[in-house]
């Protein structure tokens, strides 16, 4: 995990660390929620905080929730309750099944606390996209030179 | 490696892989779901040629201005094909996205009676 290649203040090193981190405490937090295989996820860091993706195709807005506590962010999904979700009345015969429809719980850890506030999520494309915010004071702030 | 080039890297699409698909059995239609979260409809194509049904896709997510901490799904390449059987009418099949799910019906054909054909 510590590159000795990189500067201990440099930003590259820091992010690598948290990287691996966010990693660990992600597949570690999975693996005690008991689900199978988690929706594939993406993190990305900005100024304003992380871009969090997830990949939940076929999930419906109301099978889906997001909870932010301290530093990790939790997405919750739901399973479908009837097999076929179409409302048709006769039962297809399912000759290939390989889409996830079951429910997951997928922990992020992030390198920052969350301002829940001020975190939005959408859902567009199969895709949940949570904007996570920092909380101002830790933001980076310009300071003037008088 | 320089910063350029894991820039330069991270433009790049990963390889191609066969997305997950369920298929639905009616009786009178075929129902082909396959899951392409985040997919740009530009680039999805769907192709029927002499019985075998073809799709692709692409998704770019990466956002711009940002380092990734963890990427899974940002730059994928779909591509899958399938065998259509017998009594699938290739003429009438309906493509729908939504949701991230591509959804495909395909129409069976009225069941065909064996042709006699007369000796002369």
């Amino acid at each position: 995990m510590f590159t000795p290649m990189f500067e201990i203040d440099s930003p590259v090193h820091s992010l690598r660390r948290f990287g691996d981190l966010a990693r660990l405490m992600d597949e570690v937090g999975h693996w005690f929620d008991g689900a199978q295989e988690g929706p594939q996820a993406n993190v990305y860091v900005n100024e304003q905080g992380a871009v969090v993706q997830i990949a939940v195709p076929g999930y419906r807005r109301d099978q889906l929730h997001v909870e932010a506590d301290r530093d990790v962010l939790i997405i919750r999904g739901e399973a479908d309750d009837s097999q076929d979700s179409s409302g048709e009345d006769t039962q297809p015969r399912m000759l290939r099944q390989e889409i996830s429809h079951g429910s997951f719980t997928r922990r992020i850890q992030l390198p920052f606390s969350i301002d829940g506030e001020h975190t939005e999520a959408r859902h567009e494309n199969g895709i949940l996209s949570i904007a996570v915010a920092k909380p101002v004071h830790e933001q980076p702030r310009r300071i003037a030179i008088a | 490696m320089s910063t350029q080039t894991t820039q330069k890297n991270r433009r790049n699409t990963g390889p191609t892989v066969a997305p997950a698909t369920d298929i639905a059995a009616y009786d009178d239609h075929y129902r082909i779901r396959i899951a392409l979260p985040g997919a740009q409809r530009e680039s999805m194509q769907v192709e029927s040629h002499r019985g075998i049904l073809t799709v692709s896709a692409e998704a770019q997510l990466a956002p711009e201005q940002a380092q990734p901490l963890l990427e899974e799904c940002a730059r994928q390449r779909w591509q899958r094909s399938f065998q259509l059987s017998d009594d699938c009418d290739t003429q009438q099949i309906s493509a729908n996205y939504d949701n991230g799910i591509l959804e495909l019906n395909i129409a069976k054909s009225a069941e065909k009676s064996p042709k006699k054909i007369a000796v002369t």
